[in-house]
């Protein structure tokens, strides 16, 4: 048995909207182990998301308790969370999210940037990483410039030149061609086997969703299913 | 359809209150300007006017002095049998106090023959009757109701010797064809105001009514032939001419200040309409793909537009309206006085109203235009895909590049033209100057787009970079990002600056002039008035009096001068000096442009001479040596320039003259003002203080210390610039409102990518600064091509002073002004994106990403 990386216990998670409260996570308890793969899957308001954002500290829980490797998500401020979050967990979004104004190798040396590392070394750090993803000729385009699968390899290029241990992955295939989108979760997979990275993804692909050894369906809020699957074979 | 126009507009504007809220005010402030400045100009102008048309009364033509001092009475009678003259109305008039009791109030007064007044005028008698013998006084129902004072009171009426009592008998409305300005007025008979006021055996008009078949223009030119230069003839409206000049220039700076802030107001309705419809691009286009019509998309894009442009107008007009009641009231009290005009209350009349929502609709449709025709020419489905929400901007670089640099350079050209060989004294010209000014810095922001990116690269990046590190380099992207955006937020920031270092600068260096001359010139330690604070309420003081003064213990000399607007060869005003030159040597040596002091002075007691100012030599074309022909009351008569002077005061040259050469000539003794030096170990306050016991009371003397005399001219030059500098301050509170305003919205746009930064690790300091950097780099590039707009205009100013306003002004680096801009820029730019910075570090992470 590895050790829990994350640890939600009856974590819950509310929102407003208009006069209505909604419980998007409602009193959930997992635990994620290091160098797994899991698959968050759902419906449109199965409250997935808003259980990845409470995994990756972007949300605090309302009730309950989030344990974000060896810390307590809502006893730590802000300041602290993001320092977590740029430090040791790297994300990957469905629309890339990447800063147009910057090039590709500035996107990806984003974190290091803001972490006041020196910029020629976090340059050459993000050309390594945009080299590995097999964009070396594309370090200097900037986002618009890219297609979609180049885009994501960059945003994963970002997630990953921290080298952190956890990633999360919210619908990264929801917008790239079948191709594509194979390319990236074989990606995301390799991760996990070689390199040992802990996977969250969030995903309403069941195809994208058996890439991960462990599956958790929600529903309302709630875990609906939770099993482990093996994943597919790399 | 229309109430489908209706509810979508409806639940736009609502939804996005901010951005509307801040486009209404960006128009409300446009139009507040620019109404302020019209009604303000308007009631300046219209109350001249009508103080002209209501001395004239029915009087066709009039026979007027050539100044303030008067002419002889029998050009009346020599004017009077001239053919084609019906009758020839004489009057006398000065400006006096009055007291009534414990009530003090200062009135114009006029001397009238009432049998012949009801010629020209008519008088609505509401109590008692017309004066007719002496020491009686009719008033009007306003000033009686000042001095609580009606038929059968006494009131006290300054003199040239003192208070002299006179009866009221009667009192009238100040409505129709009366004598008098705006404001209380009094009538006596014509040889009491001779006898009080100092001129006897002299006239300050007759009016004359023309036999029905005379033609006027033939009638003119025999009276001016029968006057022979000892007075002028006209109508009455030519009166206007003397003023004119003063209430153009003040009507041009008033105009340029309107015009900063409606140029700043169009920038935040620009930007703030331009990215609404950039925001609602895909709304739109949903519409557009559910059958609407491209032009039905550009019409409720307009609508909308239009609908913020009157909300803002009408906030605009009410708080215009407020400002120019204000305004006028300030000129009137801070600078207008000294002219003796009297501005009434501005009145805001249907004109100004339709103008003023002309002006905030025009603006607001004219800054939708260009969006919504950029929105419909994108096909829907592409306007429709996710992605980057941000309106692309032209690529016209060369082409902006040509016209920019074409407006610059030929306006430019213009400015230095107009600088070098224009007659900046005349109205037109300076109109012309101006509009190239506002042309020549409409082309920077043409052309600040396209020079934007190398100011990025060479400056704002290194040093945005240096100062926040990766997080200023990212701010001064994200402003590359649109620089057109930007540059029209700059731009706003741009002229506000360049107006402050240039009216700052020009206002520094004015006052520091005044204050070399001031300390080389005013030697004396007391001035002696009579009612000096009302000023335009100022009665001569008789001879004797300076006898009186000098016989006051602590008193060495006491000076007599005289002073008095007059007109010259060429019909313009000139300011006329005279003092005795035995005396003024011991106690003031004015530098002079050309010509030596001493000998001068000396030139000036053996009479037959004048010193004159540089502004006036220019006018006039003439140098030392030559001969200058002045209009005197006896005809013209020719002096020799024995010395040409600088020139400190906007009066349009002034002319320096004897004393004895003036009582000759003018055939007047009075004095306006008397100089006092006391004695060495005599304290100027006892003798002040000695002065005021004797004679203060009894001829409501002001008695000004050497310093009092400095602070209260220092105080009315500071008045007008007060007024410019809360113009200013006000266009600049707006281009701070432009850049939070644009900050904000860029904020809303990019909502997404801060929280990108904050996920993938930017702590909240780390966002502010940011979006302070965006602010301070704004600033940096308002404030540089503002500073250097602003020197310029600065250096034009002073280089052109003497015929821009009349008083040369020594060239001295506006340190002050220039700082103050700089502060502005670096300072205030950064202060005002703390908001927007706040807002964006407090942004909730997982909302920021999910925005579309």
């Amino acid at each position: 048995m590895r050790d829990a990386i994350i640890t939600l216990d009856g974590a819950t998670r509310r929102f407003k909207r208009g006069h209505a409260v909604i419980t998007a996570v409602d009193a959930i308890s997992l635990a994620v182990e290091r160098g797994t793969f899991t698959a968050i899957m759902g419906k449109s308001g199965s409250g997935k998301s808003t259980l990845l954002h409470l995994m990756s500290g972007l949300l605090t829980p309302d009730a309950g308790r989030v344990e974000l490797l060896g810390n307590d998500a809502g006893q730590l401020s802000d300041n602290d969370l993001t320092l977590l979050r740029r430090d040791y967990i790297g994300f990957i979004f469905q629309f890339f999210n990447l800063l147009p104004s910057l090039t590709a190798a500035e996107n990806v040396a984003l974190p290091l940037l803001l972490a006041r590392r020196p910029r020629g070394q976090a340059l050459s750090r993000a050309r390594e990483m945009l080299a590995t993803m097999g964009l070396a000729d594309r370090v200097d385009h900037k986002p618009d410039e890219l297609s979609g699968g180049q885009m994501q390899r960059v945003a994963i290029a970002r997630a990953l030149i921290n080298d952190p241990p956890l990633l999360f992955a919210d619908e990264p295939t929801g917008n790239l061609d079948s191709v594509a989108g194979e390319e990236v979760l074989l990606l995301l997979k390799d991760l996990q086997t070689r390199q040992g990275r802990t996977i969250v993804m969030v995903t309403h692909d069941a195809k994208a969703a058996a890439y991960g050894d462990r599956i958790i369906t929600l529903r309302d809020g709630r875990v609906q299913q939770d099993i482990a699957t093996g994943g597919v074979a790399v | 359809m229309n109430g489908l126009y209706t509810s979508l507009s409806r639940t736009y504007l609502l939804a996005k209150k901010r951005r509307t809220a801040m486009t209404v005010i960006g128009i409300a402030l446009g139009v507040t300007m620019v109404t302020a400045v019209a009604l303000t100009t308007a009631a300046l102008v219209a109350n001249y006017r009508s103080v002209l048309e209501g001395i004239g009364g029915r009087a066709e033509l009039q026979v007027t002095s050539i100044g303030g001092l008067g002419f002889p009475a029998a050009i009346r009678d020599e004017v009077a049998v001239v053919p084609g003259v019906r009758a020839a109305v004489p009057a006398v008039s000065s400006g006096a106090p009055v007291l009534a009791g414990e009530r003090k109030a200062a009135a114009s007064f006029y001397g009238i023959l009432p049998d012949q007044e009801a010629l020209v005028r008519d008088y609505r008698i509401t109590d008692g009757r017309l004066p007719l013998a002496a020491g009686e006084l009719a008033i009007t129902d306003e000033l009686a109701e000042r001095l609580s004072a009606g038929p059968g009171d006494t009131v006290q009426l300054l003199s040239t010797a003192g208070f002299a009592p006179f009866t009221v008998v009667g009192v009238f409305r100040a409505q129709g064809t009366v004598r008098g300005t705006l404001g209380p007025f009094g009538v006596l008979p014509l040889a009491e105001a001779q006898r009080i006021f100092g001129r006897p055996g002299k006239l300050d008009t007759v009016d004359l009514l023309l036999e029905p078949q005379a033609k006027r223009a033939e009638v003119k030119a025999r009276v001016e032939q029968v006057l022979a230069g000892r007075a002028r003839a006209g109508t009455p409206a030519d009166r206007a001419r003397d003023m004119d000049s003063l209430l153009d220039s003040l009507i041009f700076a008033l105009g340029i200040a309107g015009s900063i802030s409606l140029f700043s107001g169009g920038f935040i309705i620009y930007t703030n309409v331009g990215m609404g419809v950039t925001e609602r691009r895909r709304e739109l286009s949903v519409l557009r793909a559910l059958g609407m019509r491209r032009g039905e998309v550009v019409r409720l894009v307009l609508g909308e537009a239009a609908l913020m442009g009157a909300a803002g107008a009408a906030i605009g007009l009410l708080l215009g309206y407020g400002l120019a009641v204000g305004m006028v009231e300030q000129l009137t009290r801070q600078f207008l006085a000294i002219y003796g005009i009297e501005a009434a209350g501005a009145r805001l009349g249907p004109a100004n109203i339709a103008a003023g929502l002309a002006v905030g609709i025009g603006v607001a449709v004219f800054a939708a235009w260009g969006p919504s025709r950029e929105t419909v020419a994108i096909s829907p489905v592409e306007a429709m895909r996710q992605g980057e929400l941000t309106r692309p901007e032209e690529r016209h670089g060369l082409r902006r590049a040509l016209i920019g640099g074409a407006i610059t350079m030929l306006a430019g050209a213009g400015i230095i033209a107009v600088w070098t060989w224009g007659d900046l004294s005349s109205p037109l010209t300076r109109q012309i100057g101006g509009g190239l000014l506002m042309a020549f810095l409409l082309g920077i922001v043409v052309l600040m787009p396209v020079l934007l990116p190398l100011l990025n690269r060479w400056l704002l990046r290194p040093l945005a970079q240096a100062m926040f590190g990766f997080t200023g380099r990212l701010a001064t992207d994200n402003l590359m990002r649109h620089p057109r955006r930007t540059a029209a937020t700059a731009s706003a920031l741009m002229v506000s600056l360049t107006f402050m270092v240039a009216m700052g600068g020009f206002a520094a260096a004015q006052r520091a002039t005044l204050e070399d001359w001031f300390r080389q010139t005013v030697g004396w330690d007391l001035l002696v008035s009579s009612s000096y604070e009302l000023i335009g309420a100022q009665v001569e003081m008789d001879p004797a009096f300076v006898e009186d003064l000098r016989a006051v213990s602590g008193v060495r000399i006491a000076s007599p001068q005289r002073f008095s607007r007059i007109i010259m060869g060429d019909g313009a005003p000139a300011f006329l000096q005279v003092f005795d030159h035995t005396l003024l040597p011991m106690y003031s040596s004015p530098p002079l442009d050309q010509g030596d002091w001493q000998e001068g002075v000396q030139r000036l007691q053996a009479g037959g001479a004048v010193m004159i100012s540089t502004p006036l030599a220019d006018r006039l074309g003439l140098g030392m040596g030559d001969e200058l022909e002045l209009l005197t009351p006896s005809g013209p008569q020719r002096f020799r320039i024995v010395g040409i002077q600088k020139e400190l005061a906007p009066f349009g040259g002034t002319v320096h003259l004897d004393r004895r050469d003036y009582v000759t000539y003018w055939n007047d003794q009075t004095v306006t003002v008397v100089a006092l030096v006391t004695e060495d170990g005599a304290d100027p306050a006892a003798v002040q203080a000695e002065i005021m016991r004797r004679y203060g009371a009894e001829r409501n003397l002001t008695v000004q210390t050497n310093q009092g005399y400095w602070d209260a001219m220092m105080e009315r030059v500071a008045g007008f610039y007060r007024l410019m500098d809360g113009l200013i301050w006000v266009s600049i509170l707006v281009s701070g409102l432009a850049i939070a305003n644009t900050l904000f919205s860029g904020l809303l746009e990019r909502r997404r990518e801060f929280g990108i930064l904050r996920a993938t690790g930017a702590r909240r300091a780390e966002t502010m600064r940011v979006v302070v950097g965006e602010a301070l780099s704004t600033g940096a590039v308002g404030g540089l091509f503002g500073l250097g707009a602003g020197l310029l205009m600065f250096l034009l100013m002073v280089q052109s002073s003497q015929q821009f306003n009349g008083t040369a002004v020594d060239l001295r680096f506006p340190w002050v002004a220039t700082l103050t801009a700089l502060g502005v820029a670096l300072i205030l730019a950064p202060m005002v994106g703390l908001l927007p910075a706040r807002w964006a570090a407090r942004m909730d992470v997982v909302e920021a990403l999910r925005y579309e």
